[in-house]
């Protein structure tokens, strides 16, 4: 279980997505999913650790885990909105309640639930991304 | 010694009081044979199912004495199932209370001497002292100022009463929300795991020409060490709302080597992580005592778990296992520290008793889960204890202590644990 994999079929075109979450297994496993459909990948087990990493690499999209130590969801969003833009678009995962309205005040395009498809995940990505 | 307000002839005396002719000199026997200065009664109204003061007698105990303090201090307290007819009322009373204490006797028709009954004894009052305005002679107007200024104090009591109760309640349900929503949290990661694993797999085998054995067998075991932490996780959440509803796990204690212990779940976790080394310190050798080896791989795993967890950049995640010697007591001691992000200082105080009942904690600890909750419920009912220490940015540090040999039992040899 290696933290950074090499991207598989991404090259430098390729729009770099950060995935936001403190459990190492979902970040694994979202990073392989999404590679393999060819995106390049960063990623973050709290908020400092996703800003420091998306500091060389300016992030097309992040997939943001709202239940975070240290920094909460809200604040993760906000700091990597002031340093990429506003209009970094973010996908929220939410494991408790309330996940529409978390998606809302966050401001983010779409939003997913725990246990999440991975389908459904890239199918997200794949229409935010295209629609750029 | 039995006192007489327990006996058949107070019994009767009793029912000697409901005949309005009679009562003056039932009264006055009954408070002669138990030997009491003041006789108060209370009759339950049969229309509105409350407690009234019966006419004739005071209503307030010596002293200005409150109901609760009398009736939950009394200690000569009887409860008959007797039936007393009260024609007065229309009713036959059934039950019939007795509480003698510190020369009052308070009876209570259709009552139990029970601390509960206070409250609508002393709700209640002000409002007999008001009927009996109305039929009987007017009161003064300072008599009745009396009345009202009590009825309003009492009123004021009640209503704080209730506030402070409503507040608890509150709190209560704010802890069991903060229960509810962590222990979902917590089922709902392992569980997108192990949803997530699979579904990589299947696109993997509907995608490709070749299967990648190598990659299948990682993914599968990822998986399969996934169900048994999920799996130990709903017992320990099961565990967890039984001992907060009071009833506390029964441990089965063995013969166990602590430093056995921590070596192998140290592996393991070492087997989930490449960033991370675990390193097992036991310099003193085996540590043997009696507890309970499965629940105790629990708590060290969960504190595994978290170093791990909070520990993102890597690094040396160190369990050291030894031994104190405090007076004429031996303690095992482990110590599982990291360095990693650490812990908020406001957060420290609560990190082991969020979902303890009457915690006033604001809020939730992100992602901590349960696990340090349920760790402490178990060191604890060991007779041990265990206890933190960190900052942001310096990782944190967590320390139990168990008791060896607790009544003085010799401690088995290492060697009889291992191969047990």
């Amino acid at each position: 279980m290696t933290n950074q994999p090499r991207p598989v079929g991404a090259d430098d075109q390729s729009p770099s997505i950060l995935v936001v979450d403190d459990d190492p297994a979902i970040r694994q496993i979202v990073s392989e999913v999404l590679m393999e459909e060819g995106f390049a990948v960063t990623t973050a087990a709290d908020g400092l650790q996703a800003i420091r990493r998306s500091a060389d690499q300016p992030p097309a999209l992040v997939i943001l885990d709202m239940t975070l130590p240290l920094m909460n969801g809200y604040e993760v969003a906000a700091a990597l909105r002031a340093a990429h833009g506003r209009a970094l678009p973010i996908l929220t995962i939410t494991a408790d309640g309330g996940a529409a309205a978390k998606a809302q005040r966050v401001g983010a395009f779409a939003y997913l639930r725990k246990p999440f498809d991975l389908d459904d995940l890239v199918a997200a990505v794949q229409r935010c991304l295209q629609d750029d | 010694m039995t006192n007489p307000a327990l006996d058949a002839q107070s019994l009767s005396l009793v029912a000697g009081l409901a005949n309005p002719a009679r009562r003056r000199d039932a009264a006055s026997a009954l408070a002669t044979h138990i030997g009491a200065d003041d006789l108060i009664v209370f009759v339950r109204d049969p229309e509105i199912g409350a407690l009234l003061a019966a006419p004739g007698f005071q209503q307030t105990l010596p002293g200005g004495r409150a109901w609760r303090d009398f009736l939950t201090t009394c200690t000569n307290t009887r409860h008959h199932t007797a039936e007393v007819p009260w024609p007065e009322m229309g009713t036959v009373v059934r039950g019939l209370g007795l509480a003698v204490d510190d020369g009052a006797v308070l009876v209570l028709l259709g009552g139990s001497p029970h601390p509960a009954e206070a409250e609508a004894l002393g709700l209640l009052l002000p409002l007999v002292a008001a009927a009996f305005r109305d039929e009987r002679t007017a009161l003064s107007a300072a008599a009745q100022a009396t009345v009202a200024r009590q009825a309003a104090a009492q009123a004021r009591e009640l209503a704080e009463r209730l506030d402070s109760a409503r507040r608890e309640l509150q709190r209560e349900l704010q802890t069991r929300e903060d229960f509810l929503a962590s222990a979902s949290h917590d089922l709902k990661n392992p569980l997108t795991s192990i949803r997530g694993g699979a579904q990589l797999l299947r696109r993997h085998v509907e995608r490709s020409d070749e299967v990648d054995r190598a990659r299948l067998t990682r993914v599968l075991s990822q998986i399969e060490a996934i169900t048994a932490q999920l799996a130990s996780q709903i017992d320990e959440m099961l565990e967890m709302t039984r001992y907060r509803m009071g009833r506390p796990v029964d441990l089965e204690p063995r013969t166990t080597d602590l430093l056995e212990l921590a070596r192998r779940v140290a592996d393991q976790h070492q087997q989930a992580t490449e960033q991370h080394v675990i390193r097992v310190d036991g310099d003193h050798g085996s540590i043997v005592g009696r507890w309970d080896a499965p629940r105790l791989e629990r708590v060290v795993g969960n504190l595994l778990n978290n170093a791990v967890k909070y520990s993102p950049e890597g690094g040396a995640i160190v369990v050291t296992v030894a031994r104190e010697r405090e007076d004429a007591a031996e303690w095992a001691v482990l110590t599982v520290r990291d360095q990693g992000i650490g812990i908020p200082k406001d957060d420290l105080p609560h990190i082991f008793d969020r979902f303890q009942r009457s915690r006033t904690v604001v809020g939730r600890i992100a992602g901590t889960g349960i696990g340090l909750a349920a760790a402490k419920q178990l060191v604890e009912q060991h007779g041990g204890s265990i206890a933190v220490d960190s900052a942001p940015g310096r990782g944190s540090s967590f320390t139990i202590r168990l008791p060896i040999a607790a009544d003085g039992a010799e401690p088995a040899r290492p060697s009889e644990a291992i191969h047990q």
